[in-house]
C-alpha cells in the first residue's frame, strides 16, 4: 500500500492505494492530484523508505514508493 | 418608540467589541454585569466560531506535530525536544536550525542569516517546519530561490543562544532508514 501525503490546513490529506486492480480507481485520483499539485508548483518528497535510504525528490507519479509528502509552492516571507 | 431608537439599537451593538465574549459574572458575586440579552441585543455568535476554529487549529497542529516527529531522525528529535528547535544539513549550504515560528524561522549556524520561506497554502507550525526541513536536505535550490535572508544582525539573543548550544553539541548522522527507535512514535 502507498501512501500520498499533501499537507494542508488540516494538517495533511492521506490518499492510499496500491497497484491492485481493486483501488484502479483511488490509483487514478491520487495520480491526477499529484500531477496537479505538481503542476501548480508543489514538490514531493519520498520519505520513510527503509533500507537506511534517504529521502528523496519525486517528480514522477510511477516512482512512488511507500510514502510521499508533498510539500505545497513555497514563497518568500 | 423614540425616532432614533434603531438606530441607537444599531451603534450600541457596534460598538460591543464582537471578539470579546460577554462575561457572566461569577455565582455569588454582587457585580452588575449585565449580558448582552438583558439590553436588547442579542448576542453575537462569537464565541462558540472562536472555539471550533480553535479546536481546529489544535487538532490540525497535533496531527501535524505527529507527522514531524515521525520524519524527524533521533538527533533532530532530541535536539526538538530539548531546545524547541532542529537542525538540518542542506548540501552545500551549510547546517540550519528550524526555529519554531512562522517568519524567518530558518537560521544559519554558520553566518547567523535569518531565512524566510514559507507555503503559499496556511499549513499548521509543524508542517512549516518539516516542509522547510525537506526542501533543506533534499532540495536546497528551490529553497534558497525564493527565501528571503536577513542579515545576522537581526538574529535575536534566543537565535545567538540557541547557536552557542547547538554547536556545542556533536554532530549528529542525518536520518538514514530510522532503523532505531522512530518506528515506535507511529
Amino acid at each position: 500500500m502507498k501512501t500520498l501525503r499533501i499537507l494542508d490546513s488540516s494538517g495533511d490529506r492521506v490518499f492510499t492505494f496500491d497497484e491492485s486492480a481493486a483501488s484502479a480507481k483511488a490509483r487514478r485520483e491520487a495520480e491526477a492530484l499529484f500531477t496537479r499539485v505538481l503542476s501548480n508548483g508543489a514538490t514531493a518528497f519520498k520519505v520513510n523508505r527503509g533500507e537506511g535510504r534517504s529521502d528523496e525528490k519525486v517528480a514522477d507519479f510511477s516512482t512512488l514508493e511507500n510514502e510521499t509528502v508533498v510539500v505545497p509552492r513555497v514563497v518568500g516571507g | 418608540m423614540h425616532a432614533f431608537e434603531p438606530l441607537m439599537r444599531l451603534w450600541r451593538g457596534l460598538s460591543r467589541p464582537w471578539s470579546l465574549p460577554a462575561r457572566e459574572a461569577p455565582a455569588g458575586s454582587a457585580g452588575s454585569t449585565q449580558t448582552p440579552a438583558a439590553d436588547g441585543c442579542a448576542a453575537p455568535p462569537t464565541d462558540w466560531i472562536g472555539e471550533a476554529a480553535a479546536a481546529r487549529s489544535r487538532a490540525s497542529e497535533a496531527r501535524a506535530r505527529k507527522l514531524l516527529c515521525r520524519m524527524l531522525s533521533p538527533s533532530q528529535l532530541q535536539e526538538l525536544e530539548t531546545h524547541g528547535c532542529f537542525t538540518v544539513e542542506a548540501p552545500g549550504r551549510g547546517r540550519f536550525c528550524i526555529l519554531p515560528r512562522t517568519t524567518f524561522n530558518v537560521f544559519h549556524m554558520q553566518t547567523g542569516n535569518l531565512y524566510c520561506c514559507n507555503t503559499e497554502a496556511f499549513v499548521p507550525l509543524s508542517d512549516l517546519m518539516l516542509a522547510q526541513k525537506l526542501l533543506l536536505e533534499h532540495d536546497p535550490d528551490r529553497f534558497f530561490a525564493v527565501a528571503n535572508c536577513r542579515p545576522e544582525v537581526f538574529a535575536g539573543p534566543w537565535e545567538q543562544q540557541l547557536r552557542r548550544a547547538l554547536n556545542r553539541e556533536p554532530d549528529r548522522t542525518p536520518r538514514q532508514g530510522q532503523a532505531s527507535g522512530l518506528h515506535s512514535l507511529r
